[in-house]
């Protein structure tokens, strides 16, 4: 599903590479962590699989694409089996949690009676069905990222990636979102989730991929946070 | 495609940005109704020109004295010049002789739109002629070199000459516009410029959004285009109005289009000019404001 070859990303603001020769692979199905502490390169590997960045070494597989070295009109076409979901939740305050899932169809030109079926469905499947009419600052934290996950699945896609998407909530609120992670690997989705939290990673007994300076330091099959160092 | 999702993108981008709108719209309107002046000048000139393709003519004034004597022009010199140039029928095509009164008639006719003129004028203040018309209008000098020293001929007009130095001066003008119009369409590009950076700017969690979930380059780019170009023919229409109102209040009240001067001296400007320029600048303002905007998100907005 996931493939980076001997993969490494420079900026030219920095001597330092983001990422050196890394190579990860990741099956269809997986529930993977990325760790690493603030600048070891988790951005870089989630921007690498999106192609909002070209590497400057080395190869990026995603399902069929070779992301790397695609033609840039095809970039789309990769974005829309790929789900986002981020720390920040990024829904539109001016539109309803409804028409914030609509929205992600829409732009991509689903027709009008394919979103009104889907979007009641997705709105159930992470437990917000009787708040479609709401506006995002109605909603907690944890409802408002439900939203985000909501918009990221609703076209079902291959993979969801999730840049610390329990970095702004509670422990309890941060639990349920990884139930609902879970869920959705189940349905076949592979899920890549950068996080720093300790606890998550530790009960969630996952594969754990470690970035330090831009080196994957360790891959363990069902890792924990901390062992290691 | 979905056109609906576009077009009520356009719309609360327009309704957003209301100020830089009207600036842009009115900008554009008036870089629009100089480019339109200017170009119903030169149709103006084109008209006039045309009108004298085929009637331009050399004229030879007689001297007075050859003028009071001999009105029908069968006395030496009158005689003796016009058959010399009827003989030269290489270069003539025809020519006419116009006594005094004749031409105190024609004046007369030019001029009914001024009766003060009219009433000065007396039949001996106007010479009579020789009119020769060429048979090719480009070379009217050899006429002039010719005979403006014969006996009887008082000068020799040649009418381009003329009509050169008004076209000389209705360039200035039409330049002047161009000019201008050129000012103004330079900051019309940049309040378009300006205004779809502000779109984007005001919409980039938006246009994230839609990044990220594999929206195509139409989809997130094409309503600040189509906003700029809406603004743009909204701006075209209104320089059409403005173009008819300078038509109605500038060329016909102030200049007195076509009542001043006779018609068939110097063309008019028509409706049908002002209709015939219109399309122009539509297309005009299309195409800058789509190209401008399409240049602006290629250089400053992500895709």
């Amino acid at each position: 599903m996931i493939r980076l070859e001997q993969v490494s990303k420079n900026y030219k603001t920095s001597a330092r590479p983001a990422l050196a020769e890394v190579s990860v692979e990741i099956d269809k199905g997986e529930f993977v962590f990325l760790i690493g502490p603030s600048g070891s390169g988790k951005s870089t590997f989630l921007r690498l699989l999106l192609r909002e960045e070209v590497p400057t070494k080395g190869r990026v597989y995603v399902a069929n694409f070779d992301v790397a070295r695609m033609a840039r009109r095809r970039v789309p076409r990769l974005r829309q089996s790929i789900g986002c979901v981020f720390q920040d939740f990024r829904l539109l305050t001016n539109k309803t949690v409804a028409e914030n899932v609509a929205f992600a169809l829409e732009v991509i030109g689903k027709p009008k009676h394919t979103i009104k079926k889907v979007v009641p469905e997705v709105l159930e499947l992470v437990g917000l069905e009787g708040k479609a009419d709401r506006m995002p600052n109605e909603l907690s934290g944890g409802e408002q990222q439900r939203v985000a996950i909501a918009r990221a699945f609703v076209n079902r896609p291959l993979m969801l990636l999730a840049d610390e998407p329990t970095g702004n909530l509670d422990p309890d609120t941060s639990q349920d979102i990884m139930l609902l992670l879970e869920r959705i690997n189940r349905t076949g989705t592979t899920v890549l989730m950068a996080t720093h939290d300790h606890s998550i990673v530790d009960s969630m007994r996952r594969r754990v991929v470690e970035l330090s300076l831009g080196k994957v330091i360790r891959d363990d099959a069902r890792g924990v946070y901390g062992v290691g160092r | 495609m979905r056109a609906s999702f576009v077009f009520s993108e356009v719309v609360t981008g327009l309704r957003r940005n209301v100020t830089m709108t009207i600036a842009m719209i009115i900008t554009t309107a008036i870089s629009l109704t100089l480019l339109g002046s200017g170009m119903l000048v030169v149709r103006m000139i084109d008209n006039t020109q045309e009108l004298y393709q085929d009637k331009l003519q050399v004229h030879i004034f007689l001297t007075n004295d050859v003028g009071d004597k001999d009105k029908t022009c069968t006395q030496d010199p009158c005689k003796r010049l016009k058959a010399e140039l009827e003989s030269n029928t290489d270069v003539i095509d025809e020519v006419v002789f116009e006594s005094r009164e004749q031409a105190y008639e024609r004046f007369r006719r030019i001029f009914e739109g001024q009766p003060e003129l009219v009433q000065v004028a007396r039949p001996e203040a106007l010479p009579a002629s020789l009119q020769v018309k060429l048979k090719n209008p480009d070379r009217p000098e050899v006429i002039a070199q010719t005979y403006a020293t014969q006996p009887g001929v008082d000068k020799v007009v040649d009418q381009s000459d003329f009509l050169d130095k008004f076209f000389d001066a209705l360039g200035g003008i039409q330049a002047l516009a161009f000019v201008a119009a050129i000012v103004q369409a330079i900051a019309a590009l940049l309040l378009i410029s300006n205004t779809v950076q502000v779109s984007a700017y005001t919409r980039r969690t938006e246009v994230g959004i839609m990044r990220l979930v594999g929206a195509t380059r139409w989809y997130t780019q094409l309503p600040f285009l189509l906003e700029a170009v809406v603004a743009g023919v909204i701006g075209a229409i209104a320089a059409i109005g403005l173009l008819v109102g300078v038509k109605s209040w500038f060329f016909d009240e102030v200049i007195g289009n076509g009542k001043l001067i006779d018609p068939n001296i110097i063309s008019p400007i028509r409706g049908v000019d002002v209709v015939a320029v219109t399309p122009w600048l539509v297309l005009t303002a299309i195409l800058i404001s789509a190209v401008t905007g399409y240049v602006t998100l290629r250089l400053y907005v992500r895709r």
